[in-house]
C-alpha cells in the first residue's frame, strides 16, 4: 500500500482562509468538513476539493476536533470553549455538552477542561471523548449525551495520560487513545479496563482505517531540543490488528512541501482510503515567523496502488 | 549490600547530606555524579570545582578541574577508580587518573563534528566502561544521534546510530550504561525509551519509559536499572505523576518502584531534573540534576520574573531503610 500527496486540493473561495485547519472528517459521501481557525469555523469541500459549504461565524472559541457518525451528524470539540456539539451536517445544534467557556477544574477529572476529540461507536452511537489539556481523562455518554463512565488520571502508568489527544475505536469493543506527551497509544475496553500500549512518537490524531482494526495515527514533531532532526514524527502511519506498520507517508521533515508536514493535528479518510490531515501550522510554526503567515494547514494523500 | 530492590523495598531521603565548604557551589546544577570503590562520591558540576569529592558521608574531600570544562554533563568511573568526564558544550571526553591527571582526552575541545553527521563529537552526553574490557560507549548526543564505542586506550571500534525513532535510531541519546557484561543500555531521551544494544551494537529491545534522562546499573551484584526520569514538555507543566522521578526497573525491564513526589520542586522528597544518577555499596542512590538550567532559571518555576543565578538543591541522596 503507498500514498502520494495530492497537490492544490482543496480550493477556497477567496478571501476564505482556515487560519490553520484543525481537524477534518469525511461524511457518507465523501464530503469533507475542515474545523478551522479562521473565521469560517466549518467549511465544505467535496471529494475533488471543491467549495460546497460554510456555516458557524462567532460560533466557537477555539476549533479543536470534529467526527461525523454513520447518520452524517457532526460532533465538534471546542477545547478553549469546554464544549462538545453535536449538531447536523446543516450546522443545526441537536445538544450540547459542557458549559461554553466554564471549564471544569484543572485536573480534577469532571467534564471538561479543554477537550480534545471524540469518537462515536459504530452501533450504539456512544460517544467517547478525550479531556484533555486540562484533564488526563476519557469520558463515555451514551448517545443522548447521558455520562456513564470516566476514566484516566495524570501519569505515566498503564490507564494513566499525559495529554490524551485523540481516540478512535479498534473494532467495536474497544478504544485506542492517543496517549501524546507519553508517546504512546493506549488501548483500553468500552469500560475503560487498560488492554495495552504501543510505544510511538508522539501520537497526535487517530483514525479508523478502512478495514476493521486498521489504524491510521500521525505523529507530530518532536520538542524544541530537537527541531530539525529528520526522522522525528512528522509522518502518517498505517497500522494492522497487531499494531505492525502497514506504511507510512511523509517525508520526516518540518515543512510546506508537498510529502512534508508542519504539525498533523487531526486525520481522517475517505471511501476510497483518500486520507485527509489537518495541522496546526500556524500555532506551531506560523505564528512564529516574522511577520506571522498563515501555513500549508491541510494536506489530502490518495492511493497509488 | 541488602537484598535486590523489590517492590516493598522502601527509600527514605537524606536530608542536607552533602556539606559544602563555603565558597564552593554547583551554580544550581550538580549535572552527574559517580561513586568510587570506596563510596566516594564525584560530582561533576557547573561550579567553580567542576569534580567535587566528597565521602560516604557527605563530607567533601576535594575538588578540582576548575577552568578545564567548557559545560559539564556526564561522569563515570571505572573499576580501577579512574575518572570520565564528557563536557558536552567543550565537545570532548576525558579519561583522568584519580588525582585528576589527564590521561588521554577524545574529541577537541570546543570543535564539533558537524551537526547530525554521526561523527565524533557533537556535544556528547555520557559514557559508560565495559567492566572486564574497559571499552567505552559514549552517548552523542545533542547534536548528535550515535553511540561510539571505543577500546580502553581511546582507539575507535565502531559507531552506531542515526536520527530517528526506529529501532535503532535516537532523539537524543542522553545517557549510557552497561547492563551485567553484554548489553548497552540507552536513554533514548525524546523517543520516551531505553533501548538495549548488544556490546556492538545490535539492537536487542526497546522500553517505553517516561522521557528517561539518566541510567545506571546497581553495583556488583544489584542488577537493578536506576533510571532517572525528567519532567514532562512545558504543555503539561504542573500535572503530577509526569516523570521527576526515580524508576527502579528489573532486568527484564519491569517497573519495580518509583521514589519522589507527585510533582517537582525543592523539597526534600522532590525531583526538579534527575540528570545524572549512581548507587554505592549500600544501595543508596544518588541524583545529580540540572535544577537550574532545567528547573529553577525559569521563571513559572522560581516564582521570579528575573530568577536570581543562586544555588538551589541539585544534589540528592536517598538510603534503603528496609
Amino acid at each position: 500500500m503507498q500514498y502520494q500527496p495530492v497537490k492544490y486540493w482543496a480550493k477556497l473561495p477567496h478571501p476564505m482562509l482556515f487560519a490553520e485547519a484543525t481537524s477534518v472528517a469525511v461524511d457518507s459521501e465523501d464530503n469533507v468538513y475542515v474545523f478551522n481557525r479562521g473565521k469560517n469555523p466549518l467549511i465544505i469541500f467535496d471529494k475533488q476539493g471543491n467549495f460546497l459549504d460554510t456555516w458557524g461565524v462567532g460560533e466557537f472559541t477555539r476549533p479543536h476536533g470534529i467526527k461525523i457518525d454513520k447518520d452524517d451528524n457532526l460532533y465538534l470539540v471546542d477545547d478553549k470553549a469546554h464544549f462538545v456539539q453535536k449538531r447536523t451536517k446543516k450546522g443545526d445544534l441537536i445538544f450540547q455538552l459542557g458549559d461554553k467557556n466554564n471549564p471544569s477544574d484543572k485536573q480534577k477529572g469532571y467534564p471538561f477542561n479543554q477537550p480534545t476529540d471524540i469518537a462515536i461507536h459504530p452501533k450504539t452511537g456512544e460517544l467517547f471523548i478525550t479531556d484533555g489539556y486540562g484533564n488526563s481523562r476519557v469520558h463515555r455518554y451514551d448517545s443522548d449525551g447521558k455520562l456513564l463512565l470516566s476514566w484516566g488520571e495524570p501519569g505515566s502508568l498503564p490507564g494513566q495520560f499525559s495529554l490524551p489527544h485523540n481516540i478512535a475505536f479498534f473494532g467495536d469493543d474497544n478504544v485506542v487513545v492517543c496517549d501524546r506527551e507519553n508517546f504512546r497509544l493506549q488501548y483500553f475496553n468500552l469500560n475503560g479496563d487498560f488492554i495495552s500500549f504501543k510505544h510511538m512518537h508522539r501520537p497526535i490524531a487517530i483514525t479508523e482505517g478502512l478495514q476493521e482494526y486498521q489504524l491510521i495515527v500521525a505523529e507530530a514533531a518532536p520538542p524544541p531540543v530537537q527541531n530539525g532532526v529528520r526522522n522525528l514524527g512528522l509522518r502518517v502511519e498505517i497500522l494492522n490488528k497487531e499494531g505492525d506498520r502497514i506504511t507510512r507517508f511523509g517525508s520526516g521533515t518540518l515543512g510546506e512541501d508537498f510529502d512534508q508536514f508542519i504539525a498533523p493535528h487531526g486525520i481522517a479518510v475517505d471511501s476510497d482510503g483518500s486520507i485527509y490531515i489537518a495541522e496546526v501550522s500556524y500555532t506551531s510554526v506560523g505564528s512564529h515567523k516574522l511577520p506571522p503567515r498563515e501555513m500549508v494547514s491541510l494536506r489530502k494523500w490518495e492511493r497509488v496502488n | 549490600m541488602k537484598n535486590l530492590v523489590d517492590s516493598t523495598t522502601k527509600f527514605a531521603p537524606v536530608d542536607m547530606w552533602a556539606k559544602i565548604p563555603m565558597g564552593v557551589t554547583f551554580r544550581g546544577d550538580a549535572t552527574s555524579i559517580a561513586v568510587d570503590s570506596e563510596d566516594n562520591v564525584y560530582v561533576f558540576n557547573r561550579g567553580n570545582y567542576p569534580i567535587a569529592v566528597f565521602d560516604k558521608d557527605g563530607d567533601f574531600i576535594r575538588g578540582f578541574g576548575h577552568g578545564d570544562f567548557v559545560r559539564p554533563h556526564g561522569i563515570e568511573i571505572d573499576l580501577d577508580d579512574n575518572i570520565y568526564l564528557v563536557d558536552d558544550d567543550g565537545h570532548f571526553i576525558q579519561k583522568r587518573n584519580n588525582d585528576g591527571e589527564i590521561l588521554f582526552t577524545l574529541g577537541e575541545k570546543g570543535k564539533p563534528c558537524k551537526w547530525q553527521s554521526g561523527g565524533m563529537f557533537n556535544r556528547p552526553t555520557d559514557i559508560a566502561i565495559h567492566p572486564i574490557s574497559r571499552d567505552l560507549f559514549i552517548s552523542d548526543g545533542y547534536g548528535n544521534s550515535r553511540i561510539h564505542k571505543f577500546d580502553s586506550d581511546g582507539r575507535h571500534i565502531l559507531s552506531w546510530g542515526s536520527p530517528g525513532t526506529e529501532p535503532g535510531e535516537f532523539s537524543l541519546p542522553h545517557n549510557i550504561t552497561i547492563l551485567g557484561n553484554d548489553k548497552v543500555a540507552v536513554c533514548d531521551r525524546e523517543n520516551f525509551r531505553l533501548q538495549i544494544f548488544s556490546l556492538d551494537g545490535e539492537y536487542i529491545k526497546q522500553i517505553h519509559i517516561h522521557h528517561p534522562m539518566s541510567i545506571t546499573e546497581g553495583k556488583k551484584e544489584d542488577d537493578r536499572i536506576y533510571v532517572g526520569e525528567m519532567l514532562p514538555p512545558p504543555v503539561q507543566q504542573g500535572v503530577p505523576n509526569l516523570g521527576a522521578k526515580i524508576s527502579i526497573l528489573n532486568p527484564d525491564g519491569q517497573l519495580i518502584k518509583q521514589i519522589g513526589d507527585s510533582l517537582p520542586g525543592e523539597g526534600l522528597n522532590q525531583f526538579t531534573s534527575p540528570h545524572g544518577i549512581s548507587t554505592d555499596s549500600n544501595g543508596s542512590i544518588y541524583v545529580a540534576e540540572v535544577a537550574w538550567t532545567a528547573y529553577f532559571s525559569r521563571p513559572e518555576n522560581s516564582g521570579l520574573d528575573n530568577p536570581p543565578l543562586g544555588e538551589v538543591v541539585s544534589l540528592r541522596k536517598w538510603i534503603r531503610t528496609s
